[in-house]
């Protein structure tokens, strides 16, 4: 399966999108966190600031020149890797990404990792046989992993698994880079309540993916050539929710990306998700705008990965561009 | 003259054993939780080797149905047979799925009517070809390109070598329909079954697939059942003809003498309601009414309500009567009519 | 000679393809009259342009050269592309569901174009609808029924009872009876005649069948990759063609007749369709055709009158007519063996 030319400029076209998409979310959270009430340099000045404090911090950083400059200013460095030094502890927020930001990558690949496992067999089984046991429990899962909040699934996993039975951590975590054993065992608790509405959302769209499938009519001329249901099943149906596959992969990517800012504060794990949360509390926007950054360039990676595969995998992707 | 609802013995014992033998096959689709709608009735007919027999009717009127049951392929879980379907001395109703699919594609094998959807979009046609061969054939990855490339080129389609490497979108409608019968006839089947394969196509592409589908199967000795509501297709391409009405069987004759001279009503009507360039401005005679649906059908001839030569008797269920001159026919008038045909 | 009903002079309709880097013209300099009460033919295989010209004749495109007039009065240029629905043409097409709204009751499919016309009052309306279903052929009983309750065919006729509503002087049918059984179609087609005898409606009938074209048109055209090839009445056409390419669709098609009434030296057009964004130059139909020589690449053949009424684009269209082989064989072919 190789590129054609009109899947390369397609390709192309999406990488030529990727600068402005990543802009317009850098422009629009600046400004956004701009608007904000609260003004830093007087979270900055200390318990009794006084005026001339207040000002003398904001020519310091250049809060006083108009916000558009700010960005420019902002947008420019951030260009060359600096992501501007934190609020609070003046650390330049490129390095505390740095160290949070494997964290996050190791929980959500986890995450991914057993939604795909569990989802994908478990969409395919029911497809393959609708209305049959696996189906009904395929169906029940995936009810039940959209309705149930995963923080709550955390707190019920935290209780049982790390609190009455301490098989694992309730909290914290353990870099992989020193521990990849301890790093999987500490991450597990949160990977889990972090998959469970991957596995919903890829059991149903999978399954339903997979029945489209195996009713077109080009399943019918492979049967009439004398394939097994299996050849069909495996061979020609996986082949055909390939772009499924890929979409549903993305969306819960992208999903879980944003879930992190919540489960990592559930179970303390310092990955970029709780660093968003405490900066936010503590007015860091420096870090809140870096941090979201580089969530944003990620989101918009995995999505032109996606598209790059789109055009490997479906070979009808050009007739349409 | 002996009615026969049932395979008669003796109709195959002074003939060669044929090669396919459909005795009594009912076909039943599920219609709500309890009942079921019987939408092909014990349909008989045989098919010599290297025959072709055309299935004709209005839609509806079950030749799909019977197609698709000669493979086993009708929806598992809503449809079910009654009924023997012999093919080559074996009753393949009595088949295993994995006896079935030996079955299917290497000595029986359908191409269906949409060229735009029966092939998989995500493979390429050589793909599609060699998985074909490679199923039935102990055969090595490249030996089945080769072959496929042959099988290509068998077809008429231009620079095979490239075709092998593209997917279906690449193709027009009527290269589509080439690649099926490719697929179809790779492994040299005895019997291909083809339902409507040109109805999608172009009279120019048609007639380019019908010389080609004819050349096949007189070459190879294939025998054909050729699915179509087209009369005229069917009259160039089939030995014999069989006219399907309500998921019955009304009559089966040699092709030429129902075209001179059918034997049931609805034939005749059939016929003369095909618009001719040769035939100008007259009106052009229609049959009144309606296929009845599988749920209401009426209790004696199913034709009945449309026949403009029902009278007393024909509210009885009819019968397939098997003629002195070997004719087969479902009505009981068929001695008393003198039907139009295509040149009256 | 009186003005013709409705009239196309050298329309061309261009689609920018592939990203609006290449120019198609799907219809390339097609010119034509119809009179009041005529029907006239479009045949010629998928791609030719058939449903483009229906769909500028109903004003639904904009066309890039030429013009449509009706009843002398311009309706159509490229400056002004018309109004859809204000004049009298109507079109049906070839599938029955389409254009049918599968939740509203028939009688309100047909009252709704009545409405926005802004004809009568609800109660008229409603009895103009079914009086004209009682013209197509359909009980009132149906009008309180959905769609999906009627047949193909039941629905084809209520399309044409939605279209006669509006009182058009045009009756657009594009490959109306492609989908039905031949006995369906029969009855369309004698309905078609039907009208024509009672409204003295007049007909545009596009279809790849040659025989339903010749059944209901006094006179058919035959299209090749956006042009005319052959014009002339029907009969003339059937047995007299002055272009290859009439004759191989002829040819082609199959009759129901026993074997030994079928034609012998049927002609099977090699290949197919060129695209229409790079035609072959000269004769369009040059890489097709089975007698095409150095000329037919060189030049386009001229549109020329054969006999009153009858025309053709090809350069041996006298040798054609007088039933040169087609086939490399010295037998003549052409009128057709069959009464
Ligand atoms: N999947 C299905 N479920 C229910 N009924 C069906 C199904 N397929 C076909 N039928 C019914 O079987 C009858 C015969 O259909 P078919 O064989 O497709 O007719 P034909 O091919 O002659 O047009 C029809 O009445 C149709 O409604
Ligand atoms: N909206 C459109 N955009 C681009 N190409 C078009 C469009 N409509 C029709 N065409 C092209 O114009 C040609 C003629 O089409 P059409 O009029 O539909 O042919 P016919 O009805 O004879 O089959 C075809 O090559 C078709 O692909
Ligand atoms: S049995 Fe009677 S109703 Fe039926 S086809 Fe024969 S004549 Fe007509
Ligand atoms: S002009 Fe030439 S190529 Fe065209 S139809 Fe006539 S003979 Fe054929
Ligand atoms: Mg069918
Ligand atoms: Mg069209």
């Amino acid at each position: 399966m190789v590129l054609t030319r009109a899947s390369q400029r397609m390709i192309g076209r999406r990488l030529l999108q990727f600068i402005p998409v990543v802009f317009a979310v850098a422009f629009i959270t600046f400004m956004l966190l701009n608007l904000a009430p609260g003004d830093p340099a007087e979270l900055l000045a200390g318990e009794f600031p006084t005026e001339e404090r207040i000002q003398e911090i904001r020519e310091y950083y250049g809060f006083d020149r108009p916000v558009i400059v700010q960005f420019v200013d902002w947008f420019s460095s951030a260009m060359t890797g600096d992501l501007s030094n934190s609020l609070l502890s003046r650390e330049p927020v490129f390095d505390i990404i740095a160290s949070r930001f494997p964290y996050t990558l190791m929980m959500v690949t986890y995450a991914m990792i057993i939604a795909i496992a569990i989802g994908a067999p478990l969409g395919i089984a029911a497809a393959a046989r609708p209305g049959s046991w696996v189906d009904s429990i395929a169906t029940g899962i995936s009810s039940f992993g959209v309705a149930v909040p995963y923080f709550w699934v955390g707190m019920v996993l935290v209780a049982v698994f790390a609190l009455k039975y301490p098989i694992f951590p309730a909290t914290g975590s353990v870099p992989f880079s020193e521990d990849p054993i301890g790093a999987i065992h500490a991450a597990t608790l949160p990977a889990i309540a972090l998959s469970m509405s991957g596995i919903a959302e890829i059991t149903r769209q999978l399954r339903a993916a997979m029945i489209e499938v195996l009713s077109s009519p080009y399943v019918r001329t492979l049967r009439a050539k004398g394939l097994s249901r299996q050849a069909v099943l495996f061979r020609h149906g996986l082949r055909n929710v390939g772009i499924t596959v890929i979409t549903v992969i993305t969306l819960v990517f992208n999903r879980k990306i944003g879930a992190t800012v919540v489960l990592e504060t559930v179970f303390a794990v310092p990955g970029v998700g709780s660093t968003l949360v405490h900066s936010a509390v503590n007015k860091d926007y420096v870090v809140v705008q870096g941090v979201i950054l580089v969530i944003a360039l990620v989101v918009v990676t995995v999505n032109l990965l996606a598209d790059v595969l789109y055009a490997i995998i479906d070979p009808r992707v050009e007739a349409e561009a | 003259m002996k009615p026969v609802s049932y395979r008669d013995p003796s109709l195959t014992d002074n003939a060669a054993q044929p090669l396919l033998s459909v005795s009594d096959l009912s076909v039943y689709f599920r219609a709500g939780r309890k009942s079921s709608n019987r939408v092909v009735d014990n349909v008989t007919f045989d098919v010599a080797r290297g025959e072709t027999v055309g299935l004709v009717g209005e839609s509806g009127s079950g030749k799909t149905v019977t197609g698709l049951s000669l493979l086993g392929l009708l929806p598992e879980g809503i449809a079910w047979t009654e009924g023997q379907i012999g093919f080559d001395g074996k009753d393949i109703g009595k088949m295993s799925e994995s006896e079935m699919r030996r079955l299917r594609g290497r000595h029986i094998s359908m191409i269906f009517q949409e060229p735009m959807t029966a092939l998989d979009p995500v493979f390429t046609i050589g793909e599609q070809l060699t998985e074909t061969l490679r199923t039935h054939f102990p055969m090595s990855k490249r030996e089945a390109r080769e072959r496929a490339i042959t099988a290509l080129e068998d077809v008429g389609i231009p620079l095979p070598h490239k075709r092998v490497e593209e997917y279906p979108h690449h193709l027009s409608g009527g290269m589509r329909q080439r690649a099926m019968i490719a697929i179809a006839l790779a492994c040299e089947p005895d019997l291909l079954i083809a339902d409507e394969p040109t109805t999608a196509l172009d009279v120019t592409i048609q007639a380019q697939i019908i010389d080609l589908i004819m050349k096949i199967v007189s070459d190879r000795n294939t025998a054909l059942i050729f699915i179509s509501h087209n009369l005229g297709v069917v009259s160039q391409v089939c030995d014999r003809m069989i006219t399907m009405y309500a998921g019955q069987v009304v009559e089966d004759s040699v092709t030429d003498e129902v075209l001179e001279q059918p034997l049931h009503p609805y034939s005749s009507g059939l016929l003369a309601s095909v618009p001719r360039k040769s035939v100008s401005s007259s009106r052009l005679p229609s049959i009144p009414g309606r296929v009845p649906s599988p749920d209401a059908m009426p209790p004696g001839c199913r034709f009945e309500p449309r026949c403009t030569f029902a009278q007393a008797g024909c509210e009885a269920a009819q019968v397939l009567h098997r003629r002195a001159d070997g004719r087969v026919v479902r009505c009981h008038r068929h001695d008393q009519l003198t039907l139009k045909g295509a040149l009256t | 000679m009186s003005t013709p009903l409705l009239s196309v002079k050298d329309m061309r309709i261009t689609f920018h393809v592939n990203g609006g880097r290449d120019q198609l013209h799907a219809v390339d300099g097609v010119s034509f009259d119809l009179a009041s009460g005529e029907s006239l033919g479009i045949i010629g295989e998928s791609g030719s342009g058939k449903s483009t010209i229906a769909r500028a004749v109903l004003s639904l495109l904009r066309i890039t050269r030429g013009e449509i007039t009706m009843e002398g009065k311009t309706i159509v240029t490229p400056q002004s592309p018309g109004k859809p629905g204000n004049y009298g043409v109507q079109i049906i097409f070839q599938d029955p569901h389409a254009a049918l709204n599968p939740r509203s009751k028939i009688i309100r499919s047909l009252v709704e174009p009545l409405e926005i016309q802004g004809k009568g009052n609800a109660s008229s309306r409603r009895d103009m609808a079914l009086e004209m279903l009682a013209k197509v052929g359909i009980n009132r009983a149906l009008a309180d029924r959905y769609p999906h309750e009627l047949s193909g065919g039941q629905k084809q006729r209520i399309n044409i009872a939605r279209a006669l509503l509006l009182r058009p002087k045009i009756l657009v049918a594009d490959e109306a009876t492609a989908a039905l059984d031949v006995s369906i179609q029969a009855d369309i087609l004698n309905l078609y005649k039907d009208l024509q005898d009672e409204f003295g409606l007049s007909f545009i009938v596009i279809t790849h069948d040659l025989a339903v074209a010749s059944y209901v048109s006094d006179r058919i055209a035959v299209m090749y990759l956006g042009r005319f090839v052959e014009l002339g009445p029907s009969a003339t056409l059937a047995t007299k063609s002055a272009h290859p390419y009439t004759r191989a669709l002829m040819s082609a098609e199959p009759e129901a007749l026993p074997r030994r009434l079928q034609k012998q030296d049927r002609l099977v057009l090699r290949g197919e369709i060129p695209s229409p964004v790079t035609p072959p130059s000269g004769c369009r139909f040059r890489t097709r055709c089975p007698i095409a020589t150095d000329l037919c690449a060189a030049e386009a053949p001229p549109w020329r009158e054969m006999s009153p009424g009858h025309y053709s684009a090809c350069h041996f269209a006298e040798e054609v007519m007088a039933g040169k082989p087609l086939d490399g064989s010295d037998k003549p072919q052409n009128l057709e063996s069959v009464k």
